[in-house]
């Protein structure tokens, strides 16, 4: 790679080449092993967490590369990526078989068609089948003019139907079923185009086909030829978010076959899928019709975790680039700034003995020394700003569970250190232009891209929660900062618990924080330690736009329903009484919930 | 234009359907009442006399009626069973049900194993029949499909079948499917045999017990005010000597009347699922006469019982895990209990 060249620069996972997969994917599977086994799944994260990166790497091509095999028939399953995107669904257009005419049936036929077609594509694309005798060829032919055509004719594809090729050439082959299906797509929206010059029913003669009667049988079949692997086929479904309240619930019914033996579906959502529900309204659950995995909830939940990993796929990155330095040498902490941190930790070792609020003399060291510093530089107000959010491990805390949130102003911190390098390799990243970019960074999130949201969201349920949900966040972030600056035993805040249920629209405003990345949902022992409450998390990303600590371990406050309203309706009175001690009550006992620091353990594996 | 049940008073249904005019239908443009009348037409013309052949060729059994007058019962008693104060129909929600029940035993021309879902395989004219619309044609056979048989492994296939609206009309699928398939449990009667058959010996050994049933079957009357459907067997003293062969056990055909009313009992409250609250039938009354020959009026013996939801659910034998089979292999493994989830706990810690 050349030294110009960003090693961090974010692609589309589907438009980089298996090699490169290979080189840059950290197997994360062990945090998520569900992934690639049997069974259907729904793996939720919020943008960037890696999700289609992962999907990419179950592809055929990758997993042959990874396992070092040669032969497609050889992998345990084979993996078919779908990216799901408005555009490709003709979301408006089929709109307009609501309340009229075959909505779910239709729905169901777009999506099968849509499927198979990818599922071909893949077969040309991502499976590398080498066929220099034909005889896989022959094969394909052979379940074509057999099964295959059985199958289209079933689903009513007499009258349209394109003749069958003659020649038994896997690529030409595969080529003809990619175009049949995408003419199907075709006749559906031209239909769907005609529909709207009318106001009464309209016919549809064209063929209809569905999960049970033609996708599960057509790859039951293909699953058979000789070139296949024998496990079962994963449809990838990525950003099934995107997906049309019926064909979501179309989904669910796919999900509800319990077909996973034959074919598993994989199904990511950026936490806003719309509906658990059948075709037939049953609801589906986890983990007796799925499982389920939240990224966002097993990396809150584990930071060493986490880190390690962002740790792994920065090394990677850098070796692919030709930089031999380790992580934390490329982007070092502000010296100046840690050597006075340590000095104020050694002052709370020495007096814990006298004054000590912790169990061990590191305990209050760990806890206050951070928040202290960043107390004395507010002080003079204006200097609040002088803490220097740098150096791998604040990064990494920063990017709040999400690896693009690293990767992202990773990049632009490249680019500009590359900008004033005069050509020079760059061996680290300045910590002034690492807090340069991360503040921004904040801002971005917290203001521009808080505006852009609420302008691109038009779910009428949205309506008017995204200026509630600005004035939670500012609530919160403000909060925050006061009780960092207290005395308080415990300053390093990140977190709210109910301490009785939240109502709808309180829920409403925090479901659409969690949904956009501004918030994440967990859950905590309640007050009175007879169950479990939601506990609400706020992003670490916006911890230089309110002058947070990121690191380390973070507490959590119990609020009421009636103080998370005020701080949605009046932020500025919520911070201001909070300022005051009151409103936010401590746990009976503090737990550590959603942190942890890099571990001495991890130290030991940054590089080999 | 809506049938009210109550209106019907006796008639049938396709009797009243096909006094429907074309403006009955709302805003459709096709004349359903000229196309269903072509469909019966050839339907009872050119395939139903085919049906139990191709069982026959198919299977080597011999079917009992599974033609024109199988189907006039079967829409006889959804007459029946519709004719409350609360039932209604659309016009085109009749056409749909009528099409359905006139498809639902074609299948058997292609063989009596897994009948139901040999439907789409006929070719011809039935799909020009059936009209242009693809989402129509797969709605009637939905509804048809489903009249016994098993989807994807599972045995409810009336839950799996969609509501959607088709030609801006309003459909209630599972209500009609429901209605088709308890019609035609309690079509089964006497008038199904062929008695030339039966008093020739023309029937074969092992489709014996299916005529004698259906022959004994003298009516099935149907109360939808008393919610109740009266099932009335007779039986010559020859009858119940008789042993009969199926599959491979000999049994009397008492013990296959005992059977078959299970039988109706279990479809009576799955189909209730879907009939409710329009249709209500509680219970299946049941009264066997047995007497000394088909000529004689001495009556040997009278046995009478009534099947109905009754008294507290039984535990089933293997408890939870019968009622929740995937609780039975946790986690692809042993049944769940305290052992096991102890042992999965203890994994977590690894």
């Amino acid at each position: 790679m050349s030294l110009q060249e960003n090693p961090f620069s974010v692609q589309t996972p589907e438009d980089i080449k298996a090699a490169e997969v290979v080189d840059l994917f950290v197997d994360v599977f062990g945090d998520f092993y569900n992934i690639p086994n049997q069974g259907h799944t729904f793996l939720h994260g919020p943008r960037g967490s890696g999700k289609s990166m992962m999907f990419r790497y179950l592809e055929p091509d990758c997993q042959l590369l990874a396992s070092h095999r040669n032969n497609l028939n050889e992998l345990p399953f084979y993996a078919v990526y779908i990216p799901i995107k408005n555009t490709d669904l003709k979301l408006t257009e089929l709109e307009r078989l609501e309340n009229k005419h075959a909505n779910v049936v239709l729905n169901e036929h777009f999506l099968t068609v849509f499927i198979a077609s990818r599922v071909f594509a893949s077969l040309r694309d991502r499976a590398s089948i080498d066929d220099p005798a034909g005889d896989h060829g022959v094969a394909l032919a052979a379940y074509l003019a057999g099964p295959f055509r059985r199958l289209l004719y079933k689903a009513g594809l007499t009258k349209t139907q394109q003749p069958l090729p003659t020649q038994p050439l896997l690529a030409v082959n595969l080529q003809w079923c990619i175009e049949l299906f995408d003419e199907l797509c075709s006749g559906v929206i031209n239909y769907l185009r005609r529909l709207s010059f009318r106001r009464t029913a309209l016919t549809y003669n064209g063929p209809l086909c569905g999960y049970l009667d033609f996708l599960l049988p057509m790859l039951k079949e293909l699953r058979a030829l000789p070139f296949m692997p024998k496990g079962p086929v994963y449809l990838l479904l990525d950003d099934a978010d995107n997906l049309n309240e019926t064909q979501t619930r179309i989904l669910n019914s796919w999900v509800f076959c319990r077909t996973s033996s034959d074919v598993s579906l994989k199904i990511s959502t950026q936490l806003n899928y719309k509906t658990f529900r059948t075709a037939t309204n049953q609801r589906i659950d986890s983990p007796h019709d799925y499982t389920e995995i939240d990224i966002s909830t097993v990396y809150a939940s584990s930071k060493s975790h986490y880190s390690a990993r962002v740790k792994e796929i920065v090394r990677r990155r850098l070796k692919r680039h030709g930089t031999v330095v380790t992580p934390k040498e490329f982007f070092p902490v502000y010296e100046k700034q840690e050597a006075a941190i340590r000095g104020i930790e050694a002052s709370y070792v020495a007096k814990w003995n006298d004054e000590g609020r912790g169990h061990r003399p590191r305990d209050d060291a760990n806890r206050y020394a951070r928040p202290a510093f960043i107390t004395s530089l507010s002080g003079a107000k204006k200097g609040s700003s002088k803490y220097r959010y740098a150096g791998f491990e604040q990064l990494v805390y920063l990017s709040s569970g999400v690896i693009r949130y690293f990767l992202e102003p990773a990049s632009r911190m490249y680019a500009e250190a590359l900008s004033t390098s005069n050509g020079q390799p760059i061996t680290h990243i300045d910590s002034l232009i690492q807090d340069r970019i991360i503040r921004d960074e904040a801002e971005k999130f917290m203001v521009a891209e808080f505006e852009k949201l609420s302008e691109e969201d038009s779910e009428p349920r949205h309506a008017g929660r995204f200026l509630q949900l600005r004035n939670l966040i500012h609530a919160l972030g403000g909060a925050f900062h006061e009780i960092l600056i207290s005395d308080k035993s415990e300053r390093r805040i990140f977190s709210i618990a109910f301490s009785d249920a939240p109502d709808r629209d309180v829920l409403d405003v925090l479901k659409l924080g969690v949904q956009y990345g501004y918030l994440h949902e967990a859950s905590i022992g309640n007050k009175e330690g007879t169950g479990r409450t939601r506990m609400f998390v706020l992003s670490r990303r916006l911890a230089p736009f309110f002058i947070l600590d990121p690191t380390g371990f973070a507490g959590y406050k119990f609020v009421t329903n009636a103080a998370i309203k005020e701080a949605i309706l009046r932020p500025k009175a919520f911070i201001a009484t909070i300022s005051k001690g009151e409103l936010l009550e401590d746990p009976a006992q503090l737990r550590l919930f959603d942190g942890g620091a890099v571990s001495d353990a991890d130290e030991d594996v940054e590089e080999s | 234009m809506k049938l009210r049940g109550k209106d019907l008073k006796g008639k049938s249904l396709d009797e009243w359907f096909k006094k429907r005019r074309p403006t009955d239908f709302g805003d459709l443009k096709t004349n359903y009442v000229a196309r269903y009348n072509a469909l019966e037409d050839f339907l009872k013309k050119d395939v139903h006399p085919l049906v139990s052949i191709g069982a026959a060729v198919t299977d080597g059994i011999f079917l009992n009626d599974h033609g024109p007058a199988h189907v006039a019962t079967v829409i006889k008693r959804a007459s029946e069973l519709i004719s409350t104060d609360t039932c209604t129909l659309t016009s085109y929600e009749t056409y749909i049900l009528l099409a359905a029940i006139q498809l639902h035993d074609i299948g058997n021309i292609l063989g009596r194993l897994n009948h139901e879902s040999r439907l789409q395989q006929l070719e011809g004219r039935l799909e020009g029949l059936l009209g242009d619309d693809s989402a129509e044609k797969r709605l009637v056979r939905g509804i048809a499909e489903v009249h016994g048989g098993t989807n994807n492994g599972d045995k409810d296939t009336i839950r799996q079948l969609v509501e959607d609206p088709v030609l801006n009309q309003k459909v209630r699928t599972k209500f009609l499917a429901g209605l088709l398939r308890f019609a035609d449990e309690l079509a089964d009667d006497s008038q199904r045999i062929s008695l030339f058959a039966i008093q020739n010996n023309a029937i074969p050994e092992a489709s014996k017990l299916f005529h004698k049933y259906s022959a004994s079957l003298q009516s099935v009357i149907i109360d939808p005010k008393g919610q109740t459907i009266d099932l009335h067997y007779d039986l010559t003293r020859g009858d119940a000597q008789e042993e009969f062969s199926k599959g491979d056990a000999k049994l009397y055909l008492i013990d296959e009347i005992l059977h078959r009313t299970v039988k109706m009992h279990r479809e009576r409250t799955y189909c209730m699922r879907f009939l409710r609250p329009t249709i209500q039938i509680d219970s299946i009354q049941v009264k066997v006469n047995v007497f000394e020959s088909d000529t004689s009026t001495d009556k040997l013996l009278s046995i009478g019982y009534r099947l109905e939801d009754q008294g507290y659910p039984n535990l089933p034998e293997q408890g939870i895990y019968e009622i929740c089979p995937e609780l039975n292999s946790w986690r692809n493994g042993q049944p769940l209990d305290g052992t096991r989830l102890l042992a999965e706990i203890g994994k977590t810690n690894e």
